[in-house]
């Protein structure tokens, strides 16, 4: 009887995987070598994904709400939050869901044919309620 | 359920429906102090809980669905997991399920059946498959918290506590008393195995039972019958018991006592071990486990394995996976371990019944994990929750203008050593108590098992850990 239950639980966590992989997305195998804090949640990889697949252009006209304006070194625009000037990886934003959110809706602006005006309205529309934003100068028409 | 309509129930005490009286263990009678006393059979009691937990649950609705998304500004997530959760298991451990005494559903329950007037008692369905429900439940709240981020979403807070409520709400309409809270509450599948360790319990005086008319199960002119379907008499343990004081006003002999006791004293004196219970104890290992694992910095580094050397890219597939990994792993491994232990019996009861002494441990780690959090993250978190429910009412502030408390997680790996010394005294406990075969075989596989246990939770008590809430 205790077997039967093992083989039952078995084949109901087999069920479970199998949902998981029904209602998975397909994921990108793209070598971009992130760190392995940059795996710390769905949301981290994601954004670091847009991060380097969006125009820099793009990213570096949009600011970031998450406070890093106060910084010792304040970030310039959102592209620092995932990138230092150097171009190194840095781990701010894979601890930061705001930079997450701000550059995943950025992403999904860009995807939609918006302008880089149209994306920088949007973003200052949504998240200026949570504060002071990065010194980010729009230069697009 | 009015204490007039008195049914002809069955006894159900409990699961094996004995009415034999239990070992009376040593402890002292709490309810012998005044204060306690008074407390307990005070009719505001605890109704007064209950309003201050509606309140609050109120403000943590309203917060989720209205307030900030940002998770360390929001009311709803700073107090149901910065601050609720992690005190939970704590108060588990002093206090036995006196939680649920105080919970804010049973009052939407009580409601809800004063307008459906439901007649029925939970059946066999629920009775011997409640568990493995709640088992399953808990499961997948587990998963959906990482997928779908509730822990860190105040939205996904607010629609997990409010779907709490309408499955209780929705019980209620069909069966009488609370079968919510016995058969279907995820959060009571936790708190009724981590009470058993606790330092208090509830249990009845042999003598004062002799001509009783089971007022404390049935009811009686003061009132209701109790509402996990407990009858004390024969209760052996504290996982079906809220604290409600119920069977102690009602009581017309005086025969109920609220003991001090040796910590996690019935683990060993269970009389009818669950094989339910047991796998829901090795489920709370596993997600433990892989709850810890994902805050320290070890996380990172195994899902970048994961995704870039093996087949699986989706993140969210990823984690499914390891989760259901992970339980599979312990449960076979305790499955082995239960097989080569033998003794007591059958190999089912032999299952059943050690599983219990791996409580301590789960409850050690889910403390010690936790503790982090609350002493780390407390204090922002009461002045973010202060601050949201005084004027101006904005838990936003600048960044940076507080410090958080940095606690250093070598201080925590007492709590599970000594979580893990605990389980392998219950575990020693146990295989003392069948004669079939020698104990020190019976408890060999155990202690193997939990000393390595308690050294693979100390290696990740050892590495950095990441906050609960990003800000």
């Amino acid at each position: 009887m205790l077997v039967k239950k093992a083989i039952v639980i078995g084949l109901a966590l087999a069920l479970m995987g199998s949902a998981g992989l029904a209602c998975s997305k397909g994921g990108d195998k793209a070598q971009t070598d992130f760190p392995s804090y940059v795996y710390a949640s769905a949301l981290s990889l994601d954004s670091y994904k847009a991060a380097v697949s969006l125009p820099k252009e793009l990213t570096t006209q949009m600011p970031c709400y998450c406070g890093c304006a106060d910084f010792p070194t304040p970030h310039r625009h959102l592209l620092d939050c995932f990138i230092n000037p150097d171009g190194s990886y840095t781990d701010h934003a894979s601890g930061c869901d705001l930079c997450g959110k701000i550059i995943l809706d950025a992403a999904a602006l860009h995807k939609q044919g918006k302008s880089i005006k149209e994306i920088r309205a949007n973003i200052d529309d949504k998240y200026s309620v949570y504060g002071k934003s990065t010194d980010t100068p729009l230069l697009a028409e | 359920m009015k204490s007039s309509d008195r049914l002809d129930l069955p006894v159900i005490g409990s699961e094996v429906g004995s009415t034999a009286p239990v070992e009376r263990p040593w402890g002292w009678d709490l309810l012998r102090f005044a204060p306690v006393r008074w407390t307990i059979t005070n009719p505001l009691y605890p109704g007064v809980l209950q309003a201050v937990s509606i309140a609050i649950f109120g403000l943590i609705a309203y917060y989720g669905l209205f307030g900030t998304i940002r998770p360390a500004y929001n009311f709803s997530t700073v107090v149901t997991w910065t601050l609720w959760w992690p005190l939970l298991p704590l108060s588990l451990l002093l206090v036995g399920r006196a939680w649920c005494a105080a919970c804010p559903i049973p009052p939407a329950i009580t409601l809800t059946q004063r307008i459906a007037r439901p007649t029925r008692l939970p059946g066999q369905l629920l009775r011997r498959y409640g568990v493995w429900m709640m088992a399953g439940i808990f499961l997948a709240i587990t998963w959906a918290d990482r997928v779908w981020g509730i822990t860190g979403s105040p939205r996904g807070t607010a629609y997990l506590l409010l779907a709490l409520v309408i499955g209780a709400v929705a019980m209620a309409v069909f069966y009488q008393r609370r079968a919510f809270c016995r058969y279907a509450c995820p959060i009571g599948a936790l708190t009724g195995l981590y009470a058993m360790t606790s330092a208090v319990e509830l249990r009845s005086r042999e003598r004062g039972c002799k001509e009783c008319q089971q007022e404390c199960f049935r009811g009686a002119t003061q009132a209701d019958g109790c509402p996990l379907y407990q009858y004390p008499r024969t209760m052996d343990s504290n996982r079906n018991c809220n604290l409600c004081g119920l069977c102690v006003k009602k009581c017309p002999h005086g025969a109920i006592e609220l003991r001090a006791r040796v910590p996690g004293r019935e683990l060993w004196l269970l009389k009818t071990p669950l094989v339910a219970e047991a796998f829901l104890v090795v489920l709370l290992v596993a997600t433990v486990y892989v709850q810890t694992v994902d805050m320290t910095t070890a996380w990172g580094s195994y899902m970048r394995w994961l995704l870039d050397t093996t087949p699986i890219s989706n993140y969210q597939l990823g984690f499914t996976l390891t989760l259901l990994g992970a339980l599979a792993l312990v449960l076979a491994v305790y499955l082995v371990v239960t097989r080569l232990s033998g003794g007591l019996g059958s190999w089912r009861r032999n299952f059943a019944a050690f599983g219990y002494a791996y409580i301590p441990l789960a409850l050690a780690v889910h403390l010690g994990h936790n503790a982090g959090h609350l002493i780390g993250e407390g204090p922002s978190a009461v002045r973010t929750a202060i601050r949201a429910i005084t004027p101006p009412f904005d838990s936003l502030r600048p960044a940076g203008s507080e410090g958080e408390a940095h606690l250093n997680q070598l201080l925590l790996l007492p709590i599970i050593v000594i979580g893990g010394m605990a389980s392998i005294y219950v575990a020693w406990r146990i295989s003392r108590k069948s004669r079939e075969m020698g104990y020190v075989g019976r408890f060999a596989p155990h202690l193997v098992f939990l000393v390595a246990l308690t050294a693979l939770f100390v290696q990740l008590f050892l590495m950095p850990m990441n906050p609960r809430h990003s800000h």
